[in-house]
């Protein structure tokens, strides 16, 4: 578990994350930091923002005025990315920025519009590398246990989101008979890590959390980015070798929309 | 931003059309304002770092940064920052736990770009309803960030410091490009690196570190009657004020009374500290602080609580009654008197009751490593605790939990995170660093080793001071007792002072006030409520001494330790009985606390009070079983339920008040049962008394 912080997730950090729930900041919109990444050439190439030239390096990459401007302003944030860093940080939960190098792939293929600038997590940071079986109700409407028995037997791990009940049971019934789950959030993800049982499994190494929002932050703001690291983060050809073993009637295409949130643990 | 343009604010400031910058100054404000860098300044106190952060404020301001946030552990000072900003046409502010009431207003004129300076003290900042009350929503608003008595984020820089260490984490995570200064004017070689190593890229400015106007003498008086007797005698002879330094709260009250039945204006300062119109404990703080600024007393008796960032220039003089624990600690303190005057002197005496007191300093500065895994089993076992329900599991003082709590959650990455008023584990696997343990606890020694070689060493005071330092320039200072050759104090002690010290130290009785409610559950043999009724409540009593202090302390650890308490003692208790405790009701017979492990050393004692004061001795209390020591029971529950069912009261009790004697008092338990049992056995009311008390104070 690395306690440290790169440059790199310190300028993602200061450029779109909120300090806190009260904190109003107009931080860059998926769009303008899309903006950003494409004409930096990647989100890896922001580090020499906090090297001292910031405004000439910025100007050489034809920003507008005004995102320049706003970048510049977000940049000055640097006292309190400390202080929100250090809660963050002492509370056990890992920072990955866009441009860190263990960033997961299947993120970092995708536009820098979709893909989240910075990852929050509890757990093991190797596990978002590894094959994970998406789970979506959308996709696959099985028995719970059913399916967590299919996943351990593919040797796969699961990812799903922790806020909706179906994939949520399917998690807990992986962890259940020892599997191995990825569990992505757009809650507070503290508050998921001092459940008993989640902490337990984080710590024994079987379950990692991601989310994209910073922790303490469990607003009504729509999440953004969530689905999009599900899908990341999941394998999809294992994802469909699952649905055709296990319910060949199902498909990916055929989904039944849902918006069936709870929140409670 | 060019150096004319700062010159004309320092200039402004000052209300000084002809002022120049100070040495280092420009170089300091040029760093942080035109590299945004990271700067470390040692230099000692009256150097002028609050006009470096003024102005590089100001500078800041005018290339729109957000508002600096001062970190200063000292309450007076801020207010005295606030009225100093104003020159500069700086609007500051602090904010601390006696301005709550302002709190919303603060932080709305904050996000309005209101104010440019935000004073708050460490503890602020480390405590979690204020982090996410005040701090958060600010938090992308701030601009500098400047650390008052920076030394302090060293592990060598000062005695372990919870609130300290959070803020090393906050600097940790600084980004490069973010102005951050650190001011202090105690720090050698060894602090600076570690700071170096904390912070990354800091720069550091050292000045010269030599006070010209301070004198410095030591004297070792082993007994504190005599140390006493010198220093009323001392403090007479002074036309200025000064600080008295002493080790504990205790100490600092008892003092603090002897010098005012001297006709000396004193106070006891420490952090905790109360006055009766006060009700909280930071504003006795502001209001002795304000006094001693405008010598409305003549001197403080102060812990080390009275430190860092006090500043009051005309400071004649500081007496150490204790030795502290290291040089670092003693430049600090010593280094207050006479910032603004030509003649000010240091006077560090050292007694016999130091080591003892630093060794438990020492061995109780961290908490152990079984402790620890147990708390945190217990923790994992739920989803949340609040510190009272800890308690019910553990064998602990609140205090020494929340401790413990304290030191846990400042780790990094923490084990336990706090939910509004419940503890939580954390998914962080925790070892406690036994090594970091080991070696601070070892520097703590070597510490106190360094300072006693100050006190025996016969070349310059001044000199060993600044080597240990590693101030660069040493010459001699030409002014301390080592330097002439003669005593830079009169030295004379007064016997018959002494003798009075002697006295008053031997009657510094303690009331004896015991429990009325006792924690649910404990006395499920006895029966006792959660309220003890009335009429089986004791009246308030007397303790002798405090185990093993300067008056009968000694003696009566003697006694314990011998098996057989000193025939002085008898009279002590008798003359505090017949001369100085006003009793409600008049006791018409004594007994005593029985105890299978001494013996017969309490009764014995009590049977020679009681013919010594004409009172009939009944032994009427009797142990029925072992139990363990009252004293490894240190929460409440534990050492009630330890009691349970331990004594049984003789069926045929003499009536009428009783005087009720033990040796040793802790938390008083003991004699609260045995009251309770007296009086349902018929007795009258009950006075307790001991003749010492447990525990450093
Ligand atoms: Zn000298």
């Amino acid at each position: 578990m690395s306690i440290s912080l790169t440059i790199n997730s310190q300028v993602c950090l200061l450029l779109t994350a909120r300090f806190s729930q009260r904190d109003s900041t107009k931080v860059l919109s998926p769009t303008e930091w899309g903006t950003l990444c494409r004409s930096m050439g990647g989100a890896e190439n922001l580090d020499c923002l906090l090297e001292g030239r910031a405004e000439a390096v910025l100007r050489d990459h034809v920003l507008k005025e005004e995102l320049l401007q706003q970048v510049l302003s977000l940049l000055g944030r640097g006292v309190g990315l400390a202080m929100a860093s250090e809660k963050w940080l002492r509370s056990g939960v890992w920072i990955l920025g866009a441009g860190d190098p263990e960033y997961p792939r299947g993120l970092r293929d995708l536009p820098p519009e979709r893909s989240p600038p910075v990852l929050f997590g509890y757990g093991s940071v190797e596990m978002l590398e590894q094959s994970a079986v998406l789970i979506d109700q959308r996709a696959c409407r099985a028995d719970t246990a059913d399916l967590a028995a299919a996943v351990d037997a593919m040797r796969g791990s699961a990812v799903g989101l922790l806020d909706m009940r179906y994939s949520r049971e399917v998690i807990r019934s992986c962890l259940n008979i020892g599997g191995q789950v990825l569990g992505v959030t757009y809650k507070d993800l503290v508050s998921y890590g001092s459940v008993a049982e989640l902490r337990q499994a984080i710590m024994n190494g079987s379950m990692t959390i991601v989310s994209s929002r910073p922790p303490g932050q469990n607003d009504q703001r729509p999440a953004v980015y969530e689905e999009t690291i599900v899908y990341g983060l999941s394998d999809m050809a294992l994802t469909e070798q699952l649905i055709r073993n296990y319910n060949p009637q199902e498909s990916l295409r055929d989904v039944p929309p849902t918006e069936q949130l709870d929140f409670d643990f | 931003m060019d150096k004319q343009f700062a010159l004309q604010c320092l200039r402004e400031a000052l209300s000084n059309p002809a002022a120049e910058f100070r040495q280092g100054q420009w170089e300091a404000i040029d760093h942080v304002v035109n590299a945004r860098g990271k700067l470390l300044v040692v230099q000692r106190t009256g150097w002028g770092k609050s006009a470096v952060y003024f102005v590089a404020t100001r500078l800041l301001r005018e290339q729109g940064m957000g508002p600096t946030i001062v970190v200063s552990p000292l309450l007076a000072l801020m207010r005295n920052q606030v009225e100093a900003a104003r020159g500069l046409s700086l609007n500051a502010v602090t904010i601390n736990s006696t301005n709550q009431e302002q709190w919303n207003d603060i932080i709305a004129g904050i996000l309005e770009d209101a104010y440019d300076v935000i004073f708050i003290s460490p503890e602020r900042l480390s405590n979690e309803f204020f982090a996410e009350q005040v701090l958060a929503p600010i938090a992308s608003r701030l601009g500098m960030l400047v650390i008052d008595e920076a030394h302090c984020i060293s592990d060598w820089g000062h005695d372990f410091r919870p609130d300290y260490r959070r803020l090393v984490n906050v600097l940790r995570y600084v980004p490069p490009r973010t102005p951050v200064l650190g001011t202090t004017a105690t720090a050698n070689d060894r602090v600076v690196n570690d700071v170096r190593s904390q912070l990354g890229d800091v720069e550091i400015q050292r000045g010269s570190l030599i006070r010209e106007s301070l004198s410095l003498e030591n004297i070792v008086l082993k007994d504190q009657a005599s140390r006493m007797a010198w220093l009323a005698d001392f403090i007479k002879t002074q036309a200025g004020t000064g600080i008295v330094y002493v080790l504990t709260k205790r100490t600092a009250e008892s003092v603090a009374e002897w010098l005012k039945q001297n006709g000396i204006k004193a106070e006891p300062y420490y952090s905790g500290v109360q006055l009766p119109n006060y009700l909280e404990t930071n504003a006795c703080r502001e209001y002795l602080e304000k006094k001693l600024l405008t010598n409305e007393v003549d001197v403080l008796v102060a812990t080390v609580a009275l430190g860092m960032g006090y500043d009051k220039p005309d400071l004649s003089f500081v007496v150490h009654f204790q030795c502290p624990g290291s040089i670092v600690g003693y430049y600090q303190q010593v280094g207050r008197a006479g910032r603004g005057i030509d003649k000010a002197i240091g006077v560090l005496m050292s007694g016999s009751e130091d080591s003892e007191i630093h060794e438990f300093f020492r061995r109780t500065a961290f908490p152990d490593q079984q402790t620890v895994k147990r708390l945190l089993n217990q923790l994992s076992r739920g989803d949340g605790y609040s510190t009272r329900q800890l308690e019910g599991y553990f064998n602990m003082t609140q205090s020494k939990l929340q401790g413990i709590m304290k030191f846990l959650s400042v780790e990094n990455p923490s084990p336990v995170t706090k939910h509004q008023t419940k503890w939580k584990r954390t998914p962080v696997a925790y070892q406690l660093d036994e090594e970091r343990i080991e070696r601070l606890t070892g520097q703590r020694e070597l510490e106190w080793q360094e300072i006693q070689e100050y006190i025996s060493t016969t070349d310059c005071l001044m000199t060993f001071l600044r080597t240990a330092l590693d101030d660069p320039g040493s010459e001699p200072c030409g002014r301390c007792s080592n330097c002439r050759g003669k005593p830079v104090v009169d030295m004379k002690v007064d016997k018959s002072l002494v003798m009075a010290a002697q006295r008053y130290l031997r009657h510094s009785e303690m009331e004896l006030v015991l429990a009325k409610q006792t924690p649910k559950g404990a006395f499920v043999q006895y029966e006792i409520p959660y309220s003890i009724p009335r009429n089986q409540r004791a009246r308030t009593g007397r303790i002798l001494s405090r185990w093993g202090d300067a008056g009968w302390g000694g003696l009566v650890k003697d006694g314990v330790y011998g098996g057989r308490f000193a025939d002085e003692l008898i009279e002590a208790a008798a003359e505090l009985y017949e001369q100085r405790w006003k009793k409600e009701v008049t006791p018409q017979w004594l007994t005593c606390i029985p105890s299978l492990r001494s013996g017969e050393l309490v009764p014995e004692f009590a049977s020679q009070l009681a013919a010594r004061l004409g009172l009939r001795f009944a032994n009427v209390i009797h142990q029925v079983k072992e139990h363990a020591p009252q004293r490894e029971q240190v929460n409440r529950f534990y050492r009630c339920q330890n009691l349970d069912g331990v004594f049984e009261v003789d069926e045929d009790i003499p009536g009428g008040p009783v005087l009720l004697v033990d040796d040793l008092v802790n938390s008083g338990w003991t004699l609260t049962v045995a009251s309770v049992l007296l009086r349902r056995h018929g007795s009258g009311e009950v006075l307790p008394f001991a003749l010492a008390s447990m525990g450093i104070g």
